[in-house]
């Protein structure tokens, strides 16, 4: 593609402003990186290019013509290929299927070339991650990195002009984003222009020609490699707003010896993902779990939680043992999980945040059965208010929040209660810098009143400033202790890849 | 051989449709100890004579519940095209085949007409499909308010005859449909269909026209309709505008029954010609039971909902919940 410009292209979600005036521009084929706070409104700019949702003011022009992209299959016709944040792919279809649909190719009229469609799926799929996933294997079986893979090999299988990858990397391995940068060079080559979107600013600083920041909906400022050095610090501030006023301090160490044990396992299994897990965590302590992305960590964060039942060994819950067949009983006993996957497992999403925040309290034998509005409208404020929740209203659907804000709903509305054992699933995944500084904030106020925090984060990053110790997990083992003096980068990627 | 069979079976196992199976495999067994002649050529021939109808329809039911939607007319429909084909036949074959040609004609209005609604209005196919139904019913009784009409004698013979004196009619006009839709797997209407019943965001997104898949899930469910509908016409050789209005629910038993997810997306149509086989041999074997007829809804509706709950047990084995 020649160039590709968007002009002050605006959109709002019932009254809240998603996109206030987003400029940016392509010219040649270039690797144009997009950052910005989540929130910032870049998934909205990339589904307005890819046709899904309709600007509501603005331009785009394309090799300096005016066009109109008013649907997915304007976009097809002018060659822009999306890589969805929230997979297109469909559940009960194979690997090669999903691939191919949308843009198959047909031996005549009517019928499918199913022989060729099988030999392109696999042609794309061995670049991007030769031997790891069968082309026929349906995508229901797959995990989230390999969703992620298969997203992908669809959108370069459309042969796009302009390709737009929304945080693909966010599911990946180190591995296997160098193996998608390798393939996204291979494209610009090609003569095609890529708008790559990621939260990781290394990623950006090492792949981008040219990097667009956009914060509240704006387009803020841009950095050109060709002439400006490959420096993070570059993007910082224009992400954040204010010179670099986010401190990244490594928490206080905490003397633990003295504090009650709070959760005790023994020989805790389920099938083949997770095996003899035997752990204490003490009042107060906030335990981290590293590793390689898939090694059991969210299957055993689910085994607390109840939403998994272990099919071996025993907890203990302050002495007691527990048995948790169903969330309600994990509930119930003061332990609960902020999920990864808010879409899925979190949130209500076509519900208010005022639904959202009370409906944990109905599994509360002490709840009434005629409710308090009253009551539950303060403790919905109390909640909005304790995670600085913008806008602070109630009565906003969760689903039209940005990512951030579901996040801090998801965790927030479990902050009305008191909490044993507070389990979390990789919550910082995909939220901006500021928001992720505010949960662990209150990550940590909570674990200094008492409770036990158990933290799954895909970023050593946020083990390293948040823990006081570390697990690292193994293909469903645990294979190494890391004390609070110990936890540094070097020493968690070692241990995840068992070189140290 | 044996054990490429083994290998079939373990794949097959995995299939939506493999419960149905089962079920299929154990009704066939009690049918035949209580129906001794159960295997003989006229026993299966007058079988699927009754239960080609409902094989077919519940076909047309499968692609549209594929395509995530519901098709609550499909019984009124059959009883409008036997309406329409008896009240226009004469003796000559020409005025057979053209009205047969006109039945299918009608059939994919009747379609169009639901799809149009589902597709492209939007209307949610549970109520608008209901809706169908009564006018469907209503143009019925304007045809032909009593059961009458005319079917030439050769026509309906037909319909008890064999093709190549092998091959019954009922079966030849089954295995016509099976031909159709092996052809339409081949076209990405099929895929769309899975599709659009499996993630309508994710068909949307992947640049598919769900409204327009929505509309042809109808339209080639209505060809299927039709076929229902002719053999209903020539199994009761009159025009009745209530003979086809059991079917309308019990394609869906069938298409449930045979592992077909109501949300869409998922299963087969192997599957819905399984469940709808199912749902024929359960009559047959109430009726050789010796059921009191009193009792036969009581029990035909026990049994399927024990054999849905067969299909559930795969389910339940895999943990407590999927992950």
């Amino acid at each position: 593609m020649k160039s590709f410009e968007a002009k002050s292209v605006g959109k709002r979600f019932e009254g809240v402003i998603a996109l206030k005036s987003a400029n940016f521009k392509i010219e040649g084929s270039k690797i144009c990186g997009l950052v910005g706070a989540n929130g910032s409104g870049k998934t909205t700019f990339a589904r307005i290019c890819a046709g899904l949702i309709k600007a509501d003011d603005g331009q785009i022009f394309i090799n300096g013509k005016k066009v109109e992209i008013n649907s997915p299959f304007d976009a097809k016709k002018l060659g822009i290929v999306l890589v969805h944040q929230n997979l297109s792919l469909i559940p009960d279809l194979s690997v090669w299927e999903n691939i191919s649909l949308g843009h198959e190719k047909r031996s005549n009229n009517i019928f499918f070339d199913n022989k060729y469609a099988k030999q392109q799926a696999q042609k794309v799929l061995n670049d991007l991650s030769p031997d790891e996933i069968s082309i026929n294997d349906k995508v229901s079986s797959l995990s989230p990195w390999q969703m992620q893979i298969v997203e992908i090999a669809k959108a370069l299988s459309q042969n796009p002009k302009l390709l737009i990858l929304d945080e693909p990397t966010a599911a990946l391995e180190y591995f296997q984003v160098e193996r998608l940068f390798k393939k996204v060079k291979e494209l610009i080559e090609k003569n095609v222009s890529v708008i790559f979107i990621s939260h990781r600013l290394w990623e950006v600083t090492k792949l981008c020609d040219v990097v667009y920041v956009f914060r509240n909906g704006k387009t803020v400022g841009e950095v050109d490699f060709s002439s400006q050095p490959r420096d993070e610090n570059l993007i910082v501030p224009l992400v954040i707003g204010v010179n670099g006023a986010i401190d990244y301090l490594k928490k206080a160490k905490r003397e633990l010896g003295k504090e009650k044990t709070v959760l005790k396992l023994e020989n805790i299994s389920f099938l083949n993902k997770v095996s003899n897990i035997n752990l204490t965590v003490k009042r107060g302590e906030v335990l981290g779990l590293g590793g390689l992305s898939g090694q059991g960590q969210e299957e055993f964060l689910m085994l607390l939680s109840g939403v998994l039942r272990h099919t071996d060994g025993k907890m203990y819950l302050e002495g007691k043992e527990i048995k948790l067949a169903h969330p309600v009983d994990a509930i119930r006993d003061g332990i609960f999980l902020v999920p990864g996957d808010k879409q899925k497992d979190g949130l209500f999403m076509t519900h208010t945040i005022f639904n959202n925040v009370i409906y944990p309290r109905f599994n509360q034998k002490k709840e009434r059965f005629i409710l308090n509005f009253k009551s539950l409208y303060q403790k919905t404020d109390d909640v909005i208010s304790k995670v600085s929740l913008v806008p602070a209203l109630k009565e906003l659907l969760v689903g039209n929040l940005s990512g951030g804000n579901q996040q801090k709903v998801v965790f927030g509305r479990w902050l009305q209660f008191s909490s044993k054992v507070l389990l979390l699933n990789d919550p910082a995944k995909g939220i901006d810098i500021q928001t992720k500084n505010d949960l662990y904030k209150l990550v940590r106020g909570l674990a200094h009143e008492g409770t036990s925090v158990v933290l799954y984060a895909s970023s050593n990053e946020e083990l390293i400033n948040n823990c006081d110790r570390v697990i690292i997990m193994f293909e469903g083992k645990f294979v190494k202790e890391i004390c609070y003096e110990e936890i540094c980068d070097e020493k968690l990627i070692k241990s995840s890849l068992r070189v140290g | 051989m044996t054990s490429s069979f083994i290998g079939f079976l373990k794949n097959y196992s995995k299939d939506s449709s493999f419960p149905a199976f089962i079920v299929l495999v154990l009704l066939v067994v009690i049918n035949a100890s209580l129906q001794p002649t159960f295997f003989s050529y006229d026993s299966v021939k007058s079988n699927f004579m009754t239960f080609t109808p409902l094989i077919l329809v519940s076909m047309a039911q499968g692609i549209i519940i594929l395509s995530g939607n519901l098709d609550l007319s499909v019984g009124a429909g059959m009883s409008l095209l036997t309406c329409v084909m008896a009240s226009l036949l004469t003796d000559s074959i020409i005025s057979v085949i053209l009205v047969i040609l006109l039945g299918i004609v009608v059939s994919i209005a009747l379609g169009a007409f639901n799809g149009t609604f589902a597709g492209y209005v939007g209307l949610p196919p549970l109520i608008s499909t209901f809706a169908a139904s009564a006018i469907f019913f209503g143009l019925a009784l304007t045809i032909m308010p009593l059961p009458g009409g005319y079917v030439p004698k050769f026509f309906y013979r037909w319909y008890r005859g064999d093709i190549l004196k092998v091959i019954p009619v009922p079966i030849f006009i089954l295995l016509i449909g099976i031909g159709v839709w092996i052809l339409i797997k081949r076209t990405a209407v099929y895929r769309y269909i899975y599709a659009a019943g499996g993630s309508e965001d994710g068909a949307y997104s992947s640049g598919i026209k769900v409204s327009n898949v929505k509309l042809m899930a109808y339209v080639l469910a209505s060809f299927f309709v039709a076929l229902a509908g002719i053999c209903l016409l020539l199994s009761t050789a009159i025009g009745d505008p209530r003979a086809g209005l059991s079917y309308t629910l019990n394609s869906v038993a069938a298409v449930v029954v045979g592992g077909i997810s109501l949300k869409g997306g998922k299963g087969s149509i192997g599957g819905a010609i399984v469940g709808a086989i199912i749902l024929g041999l359960l009559i047959n074997i109430i009726f050789f039971a010796q059921v009191s007829s009193l009792y036969q809804g009581f029990a035909r509706g026990l049994i399927i909902v024990v054999s849905l709950s067969l299909a559930a047990i795969p389910n339940l084995r895999k943990g407590s919940r999927k992950i």
